[in-house]
């Protein structure tokens, strides 16, 4: 499949990679295909890219990259619409909001994308009772470690 | 949806929708309420702006070939905190 992205300009995408989620992205609600795309230049991110819509591309993170151990529990209505039994086998991404100056980069931990990789079905889940913020400032958070 | 529903409820007065799905008003102090639902697992209850704020940070999160390269020094600090 061949796809003209403004983001990515134009990629062949394999049917096999494009991953499905049934309930779309809150606030698109009708965007329910993407494929999970690298980004030669940033490495530690990934690009989420909407097949149905060439034009809505998202920067995306592994939480548990900032937070080593990012907790996420899944309701068993979770794991049964993801037919996921175990959360580590599961690719987990949070949305990255860009901004001009980079100390404002922030990730939205309260809702992660949530994809079983063997299945490839999605959800993003929304998390209520953590600590885990909306707005987590990346650039201030990722400092050097100790030493 | 078609229009609003509206009802008056008193204390431990509840609804239920669908038959599924049972909503509690278990106090009232001043201008706030407290509501017990109780409904299947499969049904998701959020705080209506949690909901609105995921969706706002998602509609943000959309992103341009013009906009990318503010990742530059992110993804340079990144590495660097990796590589000490």
């Amino acid at each position: 499949m061949i796809l003209e992205t403004e983001l990515l300009g134009r990629i062949t995408i394999p049917e096999e990679d494009v991953i499905t989620l049934p309930e779309g992205l809150l606030g698109f609600p009708e965007q329910k295909h993407y494929i999970i795309a690298t980004l030669l230049d940033y490495p530690h991110f990934s690009c989420l890219q909407c097949v149905d819509d060439p034009d809505i591309s998202f920067i995306a993170v592994d939480p548990r990259m900032i937070i080593e151990d990012y907790q996420l529990v899944l309701s068993d209505a979770d794991k049964q619409d993801l037919q996921l039994q175990d959360i580590n086998t599961a690719l987990i991404l949070v949305m990255v909001v860009l901004h001009p100056d980079p100390q404002n980069i922030t990730a939205n931990l309260m809702g992660p994308i949530v994809i079983n990789p063997d299945r490839k079905i999605g959800k993003q889940i929304v998390i209520t009772n953590s600590q885990y913020s909306l707005k987590y400032k990346l650039y201030s958070q990722t400092a050097p470690k100790a030493g | 949806m078609t229009g609003v529903l509206v009802l008056s409820r008193k204390k431990n007065e509840a609804i239920v929708i669908d038959g599924k799905i049972e909503i509690r008003v278990l106090e009232i102090k001043g201008d706030t309420v407290r509501l017990g639902v109780m409904a299947p697992d499969a049904v998701k209850v959020y705080r209506q702006e949690i909901h609105a704020a995921i969706m706002q940070e998602n509609l943000q999160a959309q992103v341009s070939s013009h906009n990318l390269a503010v990742l530059k020094e992110l993804q340079l600090k990144i590495k660097q905190s990796e590589e000490k």
